[in-house]
């Protein structure tokens, strides 16, 4: 029987498969010389990325940015006119209206002309309110011109046919592309900004939630701390961080899967996660996929779910630690480790205070 | 790398291998990530990681397996890890959703001809285990033992899974329309 499918009928047309494989051998050339470039300058994760700016292409950003600027600017006057010489009520009202709602309509009007779900909606009206408290008028201008370009192509990768799908830069062509990859560059240094607002120490971290943020007593052998972080949401309300500790293996083979020398520990408060529709939500514990299953049990009073998937051998174990002498719920979990599951339970168990 | 006392010329040779290496094996790796991620762009910048860590841990290659194996063992390696890794880079472009793809579809930009192009949209469809099984097992055509070596499993797993996996694929493209013995036959 197995011999049966070792030699099977379609061995021949698999095969043809490799051969009926074409790539444009200028493609295979050029990756070849960013290969080389990259190695020459010992930096793998520093790519040189093509900075050429064409004339033209440059002209007619420039109107285009001329153009959204002054759009901005109109509209954040007329705002701002009309509550100087509107009444108070209506002053309030219009201070109440969200930010977002000035720049890419309500929801209705966002989902229809950007393709944006309501999660969506509302995490960019987050940030934008933050936007508009962090950056200067003139930054904050650029801001909004780079995110509404940012829209535009979002939208042309996230909508076939009016209908939203899974993100798939396929849906851009090539110049498209190129500046898709220009904006959300020129986007990075402004999150970057944002986001540092949202980063924490440890310390900073323990005096925003209400459970013990602790280090794990039970540490597998040859693996040591290697980084810790705290991070919370872009929000304008009180910021929820989630702990990062990640374990390295000492002098491990790196070129095997992250999963094989290193585990990190997420610790935060005991919520459903945020999963954004038609998204990846690729680290997210709770996500569902036809090739991770899920079970629940319990040890040592306490609720485990452990999670394993389909790439071999790598599992995923999560324990929630009950609300206890006026502290909050929380949850702790590892995500992909090669790692028994023995030992995975035994480090998070050493990072509950009993 | 070790820069010192003859370093230099170590990285020489590595380098050069390294572009023996791609000139050989790139298309073959492009492809199987590809299969794997259906998504050009990140199977060419994937192919990229694989040759620039082939050659970082080039002293480490050991004369074990092919280094066909090895090379694809890192593709491999670093294309599961391509949705697993969690990078500060990575995690805003998540909570804003920057990034390019979630839901990759093959591209035009590499050919398949129109004869193996049913195969191809099939084993798109497959499970993940019998889709990587399948391409190297019968697309590559590593050994058992080199599969078992590249995907991290037993060679017993290979056999078990590759013995399940050939069913799925013909249901498959039954289910789709392509499958017919004379189809087969024509080969």
């Amino acid at each position: 029987m197995r011999r049966q499918y070792e030699d099977t009928e379609f061995d021949v047309p698999l095969k043809d498969l490799e051969s009926n494989f074409m790539w444009k051998i200028t493609h295979k050339q050029d990756l070849k010389n960013r290969i080389l470039t990259d190695i020459e300058n010992l930096k793998p994760n520093e790519r040189k990325k093509n900075s050429i700016i064409f004339t033209n292409s440059k002209k007619v950003r420039l109107t285009k940015m001329l153009t959204y600027s002054s759009l901005v600017v109109i509209l954040l006057f007329s705002l701002t006119i009309g509550t100087y010489f509107v009444s108070p009520t209506f002053a309030n009202t219009l201070k109440s209206i969200p930010i977002i709602s000035s720049i890419f309509g309500n929801q209705e009007y966002a989902k229809e002309k950007y393709g944006i779900v309501e999660q969506e909606y509302n995490d960019w009206s987050e940030l934008f309110e933050i936007a508009k408290k962090t950056f200067s008028k003139d930054e904050y201008d650029k801001f909004t011109i780079l995110w509404k370009k940012y829209a535009e192509l979002n939208k042309k990768m996230i909508v076939v046919n009016g209908k939203r799908t899974g993100r798939s830069s396929h849906n851009l062509s090539d110049e498209e592309l190129k500046e898709y990859d220009k904006v959300t560059k020129k986007l990075e240094p402004y999150l970057g900004t944002i986001y540092s607002k949202y980063t924490y120490t440890m310390d900073e971290a323990q005096k925003l939630v209400n459970f013990p943020i602790k280090h794990p007593t039970y540490i597998p052998k040859g693996y040591e701390l290697d980084e810790e972080e705290a991070r919370a949401d872009v929000t304008s309300g009180q910021p929820k961080p989630i702990i990062r500790m990640t374990y390295k293996k000492q002098n491990a083979d790196e070129s095997k899967a992250m999963a094989y020398w290193t585990y990190t520990i997420q610790i935060q408060e005991n919520m459903k996660e945020k999963l954004t529709p038609y998204e990846a939500n690729i680290n997210a514990f709770e996500k569902e996929d036809k090739h991770l299953i899920y079970s629940d049990y319990t040890l040592e009073g306490y609720t485990f779910t452990l999670r394993k998937n389909e790439f071999g051998n790598i599992i995923s174990l999560r324990i929630v630690v009950p609300a206890k002498d006026g502290r909050s719920a929380y949850q702790m979990f590892i995500i992909n480790s090669t790692l028994p599951k023995e030992e995975l339970e035994k480090v998070l168990l050493s990072m509950v205070v009993k | 790398m070790n820069f010192q006392k003859g370093g230099e010329i170590l990285s020489l040779y590595n380098k050069d291998k390294i572009t023996v290496w791609y000139d050989k094996h790139s298309k073959s790796v492009l492809s199987f990530i590809l299969l794997m991620v259906k998504d050009y762009q990140q199977a060419e910048d994937l192919t990229h990681d694989t040759f620039v860590k082939a050659y970082l841990y080039f002293d480490s290659f050991e004369h074990h397996s092919s280094e066909k194996t090895w090379l694809f063992s890192i593709a491999h390696n670093l294309t599961v890890d391509f949705l697993r890794k969690r990078k500060p880079a990575m995690f805003l472009k998540e909570m804003f959703h920057l990034q390019k793809d979630n839901a990759p579809l093959p591209e035009e930009v590499v050919r398949i001809k129109e004869e193996s192009y049913e195969l191809y949209t099939a084993l798109g469809e497959l499970k993940d285990t019998y889709r990587r099984v399948i391409i190297l097992r019968k697309i590559k055509g590593f050994s058992i033992e080199d599969t078992a070596k590249i995907l991290n499993w037993s060679e017993s797993k290979v056999k078990s899974t590759l013995f399940r996996a050939i069913p799925a694929l013909k249901k498959q493209l039954e289910k789709e329309g392509y499958y017919n013995e004379e189809a087969i036959r024509r080969y």
